[in-house]
């Protein structure tokens, strides 16, 4: 108390000075209009200027949070678009989403190779946000391939270009069915077997997945035919497609969890046992 | 004593009324280049007496300045320009204090500390003044040049008018 009141009565009147400007500032800032209007202008570029610095600052530190929210974001659009078509799920109006067929978990690739003959890819989220085994990834441009094991919180993803990999894909525009394969080292190009004959195939046809795979919903972009020929003797056309994502460049994956795959699965499996 | 006293309030109030009431109206160059304004109630507090406390000095050039301002209609203007060079009274003194100290007196008048030294007191108080006040009112330092240019032109004929009446009246 006693060394309080000693500095008070050292800088009493520098504080009675600064205490009477700081009044005298407000009168000026409270009574005249000009000085108000620059004022409150100026509290606004500086504090805005400040602002976007500081932002430019923790900007590149944020840039992960933000690539989280836009993807969350992006899944929720595709998850949409692809439940579109199936339209007959009851609607829940508290989370509108909760009926979806497909699911979309968004995920960040931390691993991805192609040089390989067996490619695999990582992500990191795994069982605790949902994802299975034998769920589709599919990347910005189209499929990037399909989960073989999930743990706690990463998941391995057999890549596209892995040589079990197979997917079921269609034409779009003439909607015949086919395989599409990696044959070779190219990681832009696989290969689609399996289109019959008489489907009149052309170079820029749109390749897309069929649905019926059970992996991935239908009518997802997968490349563009290159060029196709017809083996001799076959009745089935060879294309190589290419690929519309680059899988050399992946960063963000949606995982795809669709809700009717054991019903489905189960559907199939009676049709084996038979 | 009292005397005194009463004559520091009796000469505070008539010079902010001559301050408010007439420098205040008076143009010179015209409203094309106004940049000449007659501020001379900074001298009330030039001559203040010389023991008086900084504290009190500060509260009377707060005082001042708002009498002053309530003639502007520019609140808080004035005074903040005043409680300045208030506040700022006592460093100027030192700065310009005499070898030998300052001789014992009741207020800095120029018959006691010599012209000389009054001139570049009030030089200082009064520029001091005029620098805080016009960029108090145009409150932005993007005028930079105005605001000294006003100062200075403003300067010149204030302080003419401060000598005058602190030589012709000489007050005590």
């Amino acid at each position: 108390m006693q060394n309080l009141l000693e500095y008070l009565s050292r800088n009493g009147v520098f504080l009675v000075f600064v205490g009477l400007e700081i009044l005298c500032f407000n009168l000026v800032i409270n009574n005249n209009q000009s000085q108000n209007e620059i004022y409150h202008e100026a509290t606004i570029a500086v504090s805005a200027g400040l602002q976007k610095r500081m932002s430019s600052l923790t900007n590149y530190w944020e840039l992960g949070t933000v690539n989280d929210s836009l993807r969350t974001e992006n899944a929720k659009l595709r998850q949409d678009l692809m439940n579109r078509g199936a339209s007959n799920t009851p609607i829940n109006r508290a989370n509108p989403r909760a009926f979806d067929r497909f699911q979309v978990i968004p995920a960040s690739v931390i691993q991805n190779s192609i040089g390989l003959r067996n490619n695999y890819i990582t992500l990191d989220k795994g069982k605790k946000s949902g994802i299975k085994p034998g769920m589709g990834v599919i990347g910005l441009d189209g499929p990037i391939g399909i989960v073989v094991a999930a743990t706690g919180g990463y998941t391995k993803v057999m890549s596209l270009l892995h040589s079990n990999s197979a997917i079921s894909a269609s034409l779009r525009s003439k909607g015949h069915i086919g395989s599409l394969k990696w044959r070779n080292a190219d990681p832009r190009i696989m290969e689609l077997e399996a289109i019959p004959k008489h489907a009149q195939l052309s170079v820029g046809d749109t390749v897309v997945t069929s649905g019926y795979s059970r992996i991935f919903p239908s009518d997802v972009m997968i490349g563009i035919v290159d060029t196709f020929w017809l083996p001799r003797g076959s009745n089935f056309y060879r294309a190589r497609v290419r690929l519309g994502s680059d899988m050399g460049n992946l960063h963000s994956a949606y995982v795809i969890s669709d809700i009717s795959k054991p019903e489905l699965d189960s559907l199939a499996n009676i049709d084996i046992n038979e | 004593m009292n005397s005194t006293l009463i004559g520091h309030i009796a000469r505070g109030i008539i010079i902010v009324l001559l301050q408010g009431l007439v420098f205040q109206r008076i143009y010179i160059g015209g409203a094309s280049f106004n940049y000449f304004a007659f501020i001379i109630h900074p001298v009330i507090l030039m001559l203040l007496p010389m023991k008086t406390s900084r504290f009190l000095l500060v509260v009377i050039g707060f005082v001042v300045g708002l009498g002053v301002d309530l003639f502007y209609s520019s609140l808080g203007v004035h005074a903040s320009a005043a409680v300045f060079i208030a506040f700022m009274r006592p460093y100027i003194m030192q700065l310009l204090e005499p070898r030998g100290g300052y001789p014992v007196a009741s207020t800095p008048s120029y018959r006691v500390f010599g012209l000389n030294w009054f001139v570049r007191y009030s030089a200082l108080m009064l520029i001091l003044y005029l620098m805080f006040y016009f960029s108090v009112e145009v409150f932005t330092f993007v005028y930079a040049g105005q605001i000294i240019l006003k100062a200075i032109s403003s300067f010149v004929i204030s302080y003419l008018a401060i000598l005058a009446y602190v030589i012709l009246f000489n007050p005590k």
